[in-house]
């Protein structure tokens, strides 16, 4: 009898935008129809291939792009042009996630029949647009910086409550990422989520500066 | 005129019940499902106490005798069905839908047993009316062609057996303390602790009751409780398991064929054997059996 428990929830405690993880997704627009091939790039530097066709005449929305998924394929394979395709209209939404695993994950992409070395689009590099959307799991306080900038601000995830009601995480934080980042402070409930309207090139990194351990560990540090 | 009368007064009497009444034991165990959960109990009993009174009427009252459950242990096996949280809207849609939703985060469903033990709990026989039953017993290891010398011999004999007859035996449901809803909640509340892996760190077992929240309100919830636990409780060992019945039924069987009050051979020694003789032994026949209010009066005759 074993909870079914994804160990990267509680293990991974900060989020970078350039090193995708299951705590954090981008949201990207393509704008212009073209194909596209896009590459997942793992930690260890290897890649696998995707395929995106941004086409006028599809009604789609928003794709789905499992990078844990696609990580998973075999690189060869995918280099030999196999692998999967998405479809999505120019003023849909791509949207890269992880669905498990410890993630570490950045994207690259650029139009199939351009020259390979001129990349288009790179999820270590977001561009104005897209979304990062982050949940922060650790109580404590964080600080965010846009490593391609000067913007900083802090968010502060509370300590989870009492039990006294079924806990459900309040409706995500709205941050405008520019120049500045606004608000500067951030006040997060546990698992609440923050959606990063990226106005600028970011690469958006979180890092927890501070635990906080809940009453139990404080009212020890006084003892 | 009987040819035999024996007597044995109202204390003699209330004597041989209260060693009746300390030699009942009684267990049993069974599981069921009930839909959205199973259970099952396993309980172990004996009889304490009990105040005999033999009536004019020929027959048998016995009050304040209590059924002591030295075991009584319920398993309420049920499936948390998991939890996904966190999940919300990233890009809205003109509907007031999502286009693109923060997948939530889903904690799988797994299965516990937690275990109410109630041992202990004592109950009390409210209503026990009785007579007397006379049974002829024909030992079955006696072969056909044996004489009753020869079943005499090979320690076979028939016999005649006095038994307390109830005709109506009534217990009390089982009196589940309020208190069970607590017991029920800490139980649910180790199971799921021992669910959830060493490796998860303390903050994050935090977050986790905060999400399951009550834990009352979801056993509520899962096994489709309405009203108060110890009712449910109460009801589920009652009703659905039908234990007053078994152990209504168990006390009867018990007093009417399993322990006699007085038993005697027949035919009846009434010389025992010689090196040179044979035992002399008397056939009794037309035995009953009644009381009054003062003793219980046996009256037989000596047969052909």
């Amino acid at each position: 009898m074993v909870a079914t428990l994804d160990r990267n929830f509680f293990t991974q405690i900060g989020l970078d935008s350039g090193a995708l993880t299951m705590l954090g997704v981008i949201v990207h627009t393509f704008g212009e129809a073209s194909e596209y091939r896009g590459a997942v790039i793992s930690g260890d530097g290897n890649e696998a291939i995707f395929y995106v066709s941004v086409d006028p005449g599809c009604a789609v929305a928003g794709v789905n792009i499992d990078l844990a998924a696609l990580a998973g394929t075999a690189p060869g394979a995918a280099a030999g042009g196999q692998g999967p395709r998405y479809v999505v209209h120019p003023k849909g939404y791509a949207v890269f996630r992880v669905a498990g695993g410890p993630g570490g994950y950045a994207v690259s992409v650029r139009k199939a029949v351009e020259d390979p070395e001129v990349t288009a689009y790179d999820t270590r590099a977001l561009q104005p647009g897209d979304i990062f959307s982050a949940i922060l799991m650790r109580p404590g306080r964080y600080s965010v910086r846009n490593v391609l900038g000067d913007a900083k601000a802090e968010v502060t995830v509370s300590y989870p409550g009492d039990g006294k009601a079924a806990y459900k995480p309040p409706a995500p934080e709205a941050v405008e990422l520019g120049e500045t980042i606004e608000p500067a402070h951030i006040r997060l409930k546990p698992m609440q989520g923050m959606n990063f309207n990226v106005r600028t090139a970011a690469r958006i990194v979180i890092e927890l500066q501070e635990a906080d351990d809940g009453p139990r560990a404080r009212e020890a540090a006084t003892d | 005129m009987s040819d035999i009368t024996l007597a044995a007064s109202a204390n003699a009497f209330e004597q041989i019940f209260t060693n009746i009444v300390q030699n009942f034991t009684y267990s049993k165990s069974d599981t069921a499902s009930f839909g959205p959960f199973s259970a099952s109990y396993a309980i172990a009993l004996h009889l304490q106490d009990g105040t005999l009174t033999l009536n004019n009427d020929n027959t048998i009252d016995v009050s304040d005798l209590e059924i002591v459950f030295d075991t009584l242990t319920v398993d309420v096996c049920f499936t948390l069905p998991g939890w996904c949280v966190g999940g919300f809207c990233v890009v809205p849609d003109p509907w007031n839908g999502c286009l693109v939703p923060f997948p939530g985060f889903c904690i799988g469903a797994f299965s516990i047993c937690p275990t109410i033990d109630l041992s202990g709990l004592v109950s009390e026989v409210t209503e026990f009316d009785a007579g007397l039953r006379v049974n002829y017993y024909v030992d079955p290891a006696r072969l056909p062609g044996w004489s009753d010398l020869d079943a005499e011999l090979h320690g076979h004999p028939n016999k005649w057996q006095i038994f307390i007859n109830p005709t109506l035996v009534d217990i009390n449901p089982i009196d589940v303390p309020a208190t069970v809803a607590n017991i029920l909640e800490n139980a649910v509340k180790n199971a799921i602790d021992s669910a959830i892996p060493s490796w998860v760190p303390g903050w994050a077992v935090d977050l986790l009751w905060d999400i399951i929240g009550p834990i009352l309100n979801l056993i509520v919830d899962l096994l489709g409780i309405v009203g108060d636990i110890a009712d449910w409780l109460e009801s589920l060992l009652d009703d659905s398991f039908n234990i007053l019945s078994f152990i209504e039924t168990a006390i009867t069987d018990y007093f009417a064929g399993q322990y006699p009050i007085y038993e005697f051979e027949d035919p009846y020694p009434v010389l025992e054997a010689t090196p040179t003789l044979i035992p002399v032994k008397i056939p009794i026949r037309d035995l009953t059996a009644t009381v009054d209010s003062q003793e219980m009066v046996v009256l037989a005759n000596v047969g052909a």
